[in-house]
Parts: structure tokens; C-alpha cells; sequence
């Protein structure tokens, strides 16, 4: 049982997880780089990971193989991790170098923390992505709230909208004051209501209502034509871990920033 | 302007490359005001790019390399040891300024294309950040190429090794507060930290690169020697993922 434990516990396994999980993404690279799996990583982003499941046909094989070996390995590590941190609180407590060990034990919990929060993204809250509305339609939310659309503005050229927002040139079109107003309800009753444009989501608790893109109106492609309001597609998305790892990250980040300092070697490494 | 910026790109290589055959002929005075002078223009050419762009000079292509050697170019014009050999940290530091150069011959020297997300804090911050991270683990490589470059007695508890350590973490810590900003821009833009995408699985490699390094275990010449290996070839992989985003 302890030389199962110290092997849990050993930088030789931890070493062997890493480099099993860069062989895992990089796997992941060349998949997701292929035109058939391709589209299948786009659904992964569209849907949370219990929906890639719920339907046979919804994902291919191998990209399950993919996510639930990468799961394992994640466990694997977490198990790694769990034994390290608890070794080193053992010498922690009889350590001269108690500060650096301190910090390190830290920056290891909370990087596990953060790889949670990164898990719980995948399986926890809801998201809808490119849902396309017109001033004045509604989506409907789970527990009672729905999202709908007051006002669409949009300044600049329509000819842009048949671009993505990207490769907008400067001047024909003005990400800044180009926005779309939406109001939160729930069960009816209203609960909040803002502004969403690009890059600056309107956000209400762990509620979000990211705006994507401007579309053009319906039955109009080219100039010559006169253009209608455009459309908005947004994607609306709940994520109630959200909050824990952007606290954590930079705790994390701070924590290196602390070791390198206590450790910054000047003199033959030790 | 594509012309001027041009010129003054052959001008920079032409003054790096003067310093590294100074540095090699261990002319201290001539290869300090080469180096100052290769890294004066090369500040000029990427405050052009700017003024003209309108963006920071930090985007993937020919402004972000440039970003990355001048960073590099700093540190190995101040930072580096004395030493009283030919192939010094500082030579290998001019060396990797000038692989950066020679990388760059495949791009367009010129500013690059509008893009309204490139003036958003978030995004700057990240492709910054991500040029310092990429250019603290060249010069954490030059330590190490260093330090496998003396005799086997010699590398226990040598010091190119324990300031080659220092600074892949100091890369580690701009690597990171880049995800980070990376991660705020993602959820702004995308409703989300995470995306099953290439760029997400190659940063992810980056830190598992940098995390192996730090995680070989032993206190040993063996583990040292293994170390510096994965210590030296991190920046090439974080350089790869630079030019391919460059190139695509």
C-alpha cells in the first residue's frame, strides 16, 4: 500500500500524465485540423458536453474516444495531484524551505481548482449559440427566463454585414456604437435590461448575452436594394462556474509570481 | 511604406548581424553599440507600424516576430552574463534574434490589416504577452544551449542553469497572464473560456510543455541534462505555433 501510494504520489507519474496529455492534444490538433471532425468540435462548442451524449448520431465515435480519454487522464492527474499535495504537506511540516513548499502547494490546489471549474463549464449551465433574432423576438430560457430583443442599431455599411465582423474595414462600420438592447424576464415579469455589443456583453448574474454578429436583413443581399433593420445573432449562455475560475486563474498566476520571486536563483541552482 | 518599413528590416538584420560577429570576436565595446543601435531601429520600425496601422505591433505575422526580437534584443543586450568565451549566452541570443529575422523573410513587411478586435484591450494583451512569454524562453534557451555547451564536471550546480530556470518561469507567468487575458476575450466574444479548437489544444500544449519542464523529475546531471533539452526546445514549440497562426 505505500509503494502504491508513493508511486501515486511520484514525479515519474506525474511527468508520464503530462506527456500523455500532449500526446492527447495533440492528437486533438490534428482532429480537430481534418475536415471530417471538424464540424464535430464546432457542435461540441455549441452544445455542453451532457448533449454530445444524449444522441447517438450527435457526435462520431472517435471524438467521444477523444473527450472521455482526455476525461481519464484528467483524473489520472487529479488522483497525482491529490497524493503530491498531501506528501507535501507532510514535509511541509517539517521543511526549512516551509515558504517556496507553501506557495507550491498552493499553486498546485489551486491549479486543480481551476481544472474543475474548466469541467464543470463542459457539464454545468446552459448555451445557446447563433440564435438569430429580429427587434422585438423572444427566446425562452430554462427556469422561467426568456431574452428578448427591444432594439437593434447598427451604424455603419450594410454591404459590411455580408462580411464577418473581423474583416470589417475601418470607418465602414463602428463596432463601437453598434449594439442591440435586450431585456431579461422571468415568468413575465422583468428582472434586467441592457445594452450587448461586440466584445462588451450585457450580463446579468452568470447569465450572458454575448452579441456575435450583425446579419443582413432578410431578403436582401446585395446594395442596391433598401435594406431593412439587420438581424443580431447572439449566443446566450449561463456558466455558474464562471466566476471560480476567473478568481482562481490569477491567484494561480500571482502564486507563480511569488514562487519565482522566493526562488529566483542568482546563485548555483539548489 | 511597405518599402520603408522593408529597408529598414534589412537594416535591422544587417546591424543583429553585425553584433553577433562582434560579440563572436568578443569586441564588447562595438558589439554593445551595434546592439543598441539594431535595437533603436527596430523600435522605429515597430512605433511606424504602429502609427500606421493604428494597432500595437504585437499580431501574429511580420509586427509580432519583429515585437518578439526586440524583446529578445533587450534582454540579451542588458541582461545577459560576462563571460570570457566566444559562444557566450549573448552570441546565442543574437543567434535566435536572427533565426526571428529569418523567419520573418517569408512574411509581408508591412502594417498589418485593420481588424476592429485588434485595438481591444484584451486581445493586445494577450498576443502581447504571449511575444514576452515566447521571447523569456529564448532567452531561457540560450541559457540552457549555454549549459549543455560545458563539459559534463562542470554542470553540477552551475549557474547558467539555475538563471536559465528563472527565466523559463518568468515565460511561464507572461504565458499565463496571456490565457488569462485570452480566456476574458474568449468569454466576451464567444460567451465562453473554453473552445474545442486548434488554438485552444495549442496553447494548452504550451503549458503542458512548460510544465514538463518543470516537473522532471530527480536532482541529478541526468534530470539537469533532460531538463535543458525540454527547456530549449519549449520556445520552438511556442515559435511553430506563432508562425503557423502567422502563416494561416
Amino acid at each position: 500500500m505505500k509503494k502504491l501510494v508513493e508511486h501515486l504520489s511520484s514525479m515519474q507519474f506525474t511527468t508520464g500524465i503530462l506527456v500523455s496529455l500532449m500526446f492527447w492534444f495533440a492528437w486533438g490538433i490534428l482532429l480537430a485540423e481534418s475536415d471530417p471532425y471538424r464540424e464535430g468540435f464546432r457542435m461540441m462548442n455549441r452544445l455542453l458536453a451532457p448533449a454530445w451524449f444524449s444522441t447517438p448520431d450527435r457526435l462520431s465515435p472517435l471524438l467521444k474516444l477523444w473527450f472521455v480519454g482526455l476525461c481519464l487522464v484528467m483524473v489520472v492527474l487529479g488522483i497525482n495531484l491529490i497524493f503530491c499535495s498531501w506528501a507535501k504537506i507532510l514535509k511541509l511540516m517539517r521543511s526549512s524551505q516551509a515558504a517556496s513548499r507553501l506557495i507550491m502547494l498552493i499553486i498546485h490546489v489551486v491549479f486543480g481548482l481551476v481544472a474543475l471549474g474548466h469541467f464543470g463549464s463542459f457539464v454545468l449551465g446552459y448555451r445557446y449559440e447563433n440564435t438569430k433574432l429580429q427587434e422585438g423576438q423572444s427566446i425562452t430560457l430554462p427556469q422561467g427566463y426568456a431574452v428578448t430583443v427591444n432594439k437593434i442599431h447598427f451604424e455603419g455599411d450594410v454591404k459590411q454585414l455580408h462580411q464577418r465582423p473581423r474583416d470589417a474595414r475601418p470607418g465602414a462600420f463602428n463596432p463601437e456604437s453598434s449594439f442591440c438592447e435586450v431585456a431579461l424576464t422571468r415568468n413575465g415579469n422583468p428582472v434586467s435590461q441592457g445594452r450587448a455589443y461586440f466584445l462588451r456583453p450585457f450580463t446579468w448574474k452568470d447569465i450572458q448575452v454575448t452579441l456575435k454578429r450583425f446579419t443582413p436583413p432578410k431578403g436582401i443581399k446585395g446594395v442596391d436594394g433598401k435594406p431593412g433593420k439587420p438581424e443580431i445573432m447572439l449566443i446566450i449562455s449561463r456558466n455558474p462556474v464562471k466566476m471560480v475560475v476567473f478568481i482562481l486563474f490569477p491567484v494561480m498566476i500571482a502564486g507563480i509570481g511569488i514562487y519565482m520571486l522566493i526562488t529566483w536563483r542568482t546563485r548555483p541552482n539548489g | 511604406m511597405k518599402s520603408v518599413i522593408t529597408i529598414g528590416y534589412v537594416t535591422a538584420c544587417l546591424l543583429y548581424t553585425l553584433t553577433l560577429i562582434t560579440v563572436l570576436l568578443r569586441w564588447d565595446r562595438l558589439s554593445r553599440f551595434l546592439s543598441v543601435a539594431a535595437l533603436l531601429l527596430n523600435a522605429i520600425i515597430l512605433a511606424a507600424i504602429s502609427i500606421v496601422s493604428g494597432q500595437p505591433p504585437v499580431f501574429e505575422g511580420f509586427p509580432g516576430l519583429l515585437f518578439i526580437a526586440f524583446v529578445l534584443g533587450v534582454l540579451g543586450t542588458f541582461l545577459c552574463p560576462k563571460e570570457e568565451r566566444h559562444l557566450s549566452v549573448r552570441a546565442w541570443v543574437w543567434m535566435e534574434v536572427l533565426l526571428l529575422f529569418g523567419i520573418m523573410l517569408f512574411f509581408t513587411k508591412e502594417p498589418p490589416p485593420h481588424r476592429f478586435h485588434y485595438t481591444y484591450l484584451w486581445v493586445v494583451l494577450f498576443h502581447g504577452f504571449r511575444g514576452v512569454a515566447l521571447s523569456f524562453a529564448f532567452f531561457s534557451a540560450a541559457h540552457f544551449i549555454r549549459f549543455r555547451m560545458e563539459p559534463e564536471r562542470r554542470r553540477a550546480n552551475n549557474p547558467l542553469f539555475g538563471q536559465g530556470r528563472n527565466f523559463l518561469l518568468l515565460s511561464t507567468l507572461a504565458f499565463l497572464c496571456g490565457e488569462y487575458a485570452g480566456i476574458v476575450w474568449c468569454q466576451n466574444g464567444w460567451g465562453d473560456f473554453w473552445h474545442w479548437s486548434p488554438a485552444f489544444f495549442q496553447s494548452t500544449l504550451i503549458i503542458l510543455c512548460l510544465m514538463f519542464a518543470f516537473h522532471i523529475p530527480g536532482k541529478n546531471p541526468r534530470s539537469d541534462d533532460l531538463r535543458s533539452v525540454v527547456a530549449i526546445m519549449t520556445p520552438l514549440v511556442m515559435l511553430t505555433v506563432v508562425v503557423v497562426k502567422g502563416v494561416s
